[in-house]
């Protein structure tokens, strides 16, 4: 007998697949209206031809997002990975171990978490990590992995407490039944998804410190030059916002579907 | 009084006690420079008594006194981290009353305001919107600039909160749990924006630009990180703790709604 799993809290109804198009829509209109109510008179930003990388701004913005991408993935991965064996620890009387790991992460900012990494797995004890950078070409996937290390770790432990309370509650059970492993990673997937502009947040700042030549260092390179790329800043903070959008859209989607799925089985 | 109170009160006490015994122990300016200082940092009193000249956690690359820059650079960076939890408290009423009006177009709208703002990366939607922003119209107080934005970047959390309870009484409870949450939140974010160079402006210090200034010398002034990076995760665990005495349970983590 199929047992429907009770709705996260604080979910509204979700009808359909075009509710989630029209809203989105919507806030899409509501991102490029604050983004130009807030920056107005500093030029139209698409398609701006950069005068510090001599190219249209939305092309280089797009070329660096796949650094990012990978970073922010790879993050995710060790984060699900880590999150799920401390629960299960938690679970075997490491409780107090596991609390004061999570709460330990969440008063560390990350950047201090990153220059400690830096220091401790690479400067000072010399475990044959990069320190920070990205390998050059040609590049293949093991010339590129000692690199990814440090940043995804950081990135990882920066998500673990999230992470820690997610599998806590799906352990527990949520609304009084178990969770199934297709459903924990369905919802796994649309925590990571809500929680990305963090995510995205914190990783541009890990790039600039482990010099990741990623979507954050772009901004930061662009600063040097902001005078002559002011059109390009607002071109980098829309377009971001627009992507981040469109993948809590599709996370959205996949929890309608699921959803209604439930709902007709019943 | 139930005993979380009481816990939560004595905690905040022993705070209040805490922060009064290290003014009272700080006999330096946090701006001065020490005449002993020969161009590298002086050294805490417990790792080296003969060579500290009275600064109980040594001094930064500069030799200025760490305990006195802390101790200021805590009450900078808290008070703009309260400056914008204001901003968001209010702003966030503000939204969830046009919320109330009886217009679905209203609301609609309003959903959409939260949800776009939701959307932007905190920390580039602060440097960017200084940067555009910066060099002569919109931002002369970079502070007040960051308050502002960091404000309006959480008052989303405090709209969702308000809407999610239909009685005023039940909604400042949720109000405050989350104004908690948000605070942490922000004063991490504002320690971000001044970790590289956007915040309180130097010489006067706050936790990101001394953690900042200390990653230069780290391999010869450790001390420099830690003590500033120390008062940072203090506070935040204080906040936590109270936070967690007055209103229970953990941080709520995956009770999204909608996402869109």
């Amino acid at each position: 007998m199929h047992r429907r799993r009770a709705p996260m809290s604080g979910l509204p109804p979700l009808n359909s697949g075009r509710s989630v198009f029209v809203r989105a829509l919507a806030t899409a209109i509501a991102i490029v209206a604050i983004v130009f109510a807030l920056t107005a008179g500093f030029g139209n930003p698409s398609l701006v031809p950069s005068v510090v990388f001599e190219g249209k701004i939305i092309e280089i913005i797009i070329d660096y997002i796949p650094p990012t991408a990978e970073l922010v993935f790879a993050s995710f991965v060790l984060a699900s990975l880590a999150g799920f064996v401390l629960t299960r620890s938690s679970a075997r009387g490491l409780t107090v171990v596991v609390s004061g790991v999570v709460t330990a992460l969440l008063s560390i900012p990350v950047f201090v978490l990153a220059i400690v990494l830096q220091i401790v797995l690479s400067l000072q004890f010399g475990f044959g990590l990069p320190s920070g950078g990205t390998c050059s070409n040609p590049c293949t996937v093991g010339g590129q992995l000692p690199y990814l290390i440090l940043p995804a770790t950081t990135l990882a432990l920066y998500q673990l407490p999230a992470v820690v309370a997610f599998f806590a509650r799906h352990q527990a059970g949520v609304g009084g039944s178990r969770a199934t492993a297709a459903s924990t990673l369905r919802d796994l997937a649309v925590l990571f998804a809500e929680r990305l502009p963090d995510v995205f947040s914190a990783s541009i700042i890990l790039e600039a410190i482990y010099a990741w030549s990623g979507d954050g260092r772009l901004l930061f390179e662009m600063h040097v030059a902001y005078d002559a790329d002011k059109g390009a800043f607002v071109a980098y903070l829309l377009l971001n916002a627009l992507v981040l959008l469109l993948i809590r859209a599709l996370a959205e989607l996949i929890l309608t579907r699921d959803r209604s799925g439930a709902e007709a089985s019943e | 009084m139930s005993r979380r109170r009481v816990a939560a009160v004595i905690i905040v006490a022993l705070v209040a006690v805490f922060i009064m015994l290290a003014f009272a122990l700080n006999r330096f300016d946090p701006n001065s420079i020490d005449r002993n200082w020969t161009g590298e940092p002086l050294p805490p009193c417990f790792v080296n008594a003969s060579q500290c000249y009275g600064h109980l956690l040594g001094t930064d690359n500069l030799g200025r006194d760490l305990l006195a820059r802390s101790l200021y650079g805590s009450a900078n960076s808290l008070g703009l981290a309260l400056v914008a939890l204001a901003f968001a408290v209010v702003a966030g009423l503000g939204v969830a009353m046009i919320s109330r009006v009886p217009s679905r177009v209203g609301g609609f709208v309003v959903e959409r305001f939260v949800a776009a703002i939701e959307c932007f990366p905190p920390f580039a939607f602060i440097f960017i919107m200084i940067i555009v922003g910066r060099p002569d119209r919109l931002f002369t107080l970079p502070g007040i600039a960051i308050a502002g934005l960091a404000g309006l970047l959480f008052c989303p959390r405090i709209v969702r909160a308000v809407m999610s309870v239909p009685t005023a009484r039940g909604a400042l409870a949720v109000v405050a749990d989350q104004a908690a949450q948000a605070l942490t939140a922000i004063i991490l974010l504002v320690a971000t924006v001044d970790f590289i160079g956007w915040g309180v402006e130097p010489p006067y210090p706050s936790w990101g630009n001394m953690l900042s200034d200390a990653q230069e010398n780290l391999s010869i002034a450790w001390w420099a990180m830690v003590f500033p990076a120390i008062w940072l995760s203090g506070a935040l665990l204080v906040i936590e703790a109270v936070r967690r005495l007055l209103v229970g349970g953990s941080r709520s983590t995956d009770d999204h709604g909608s996402l869109v």
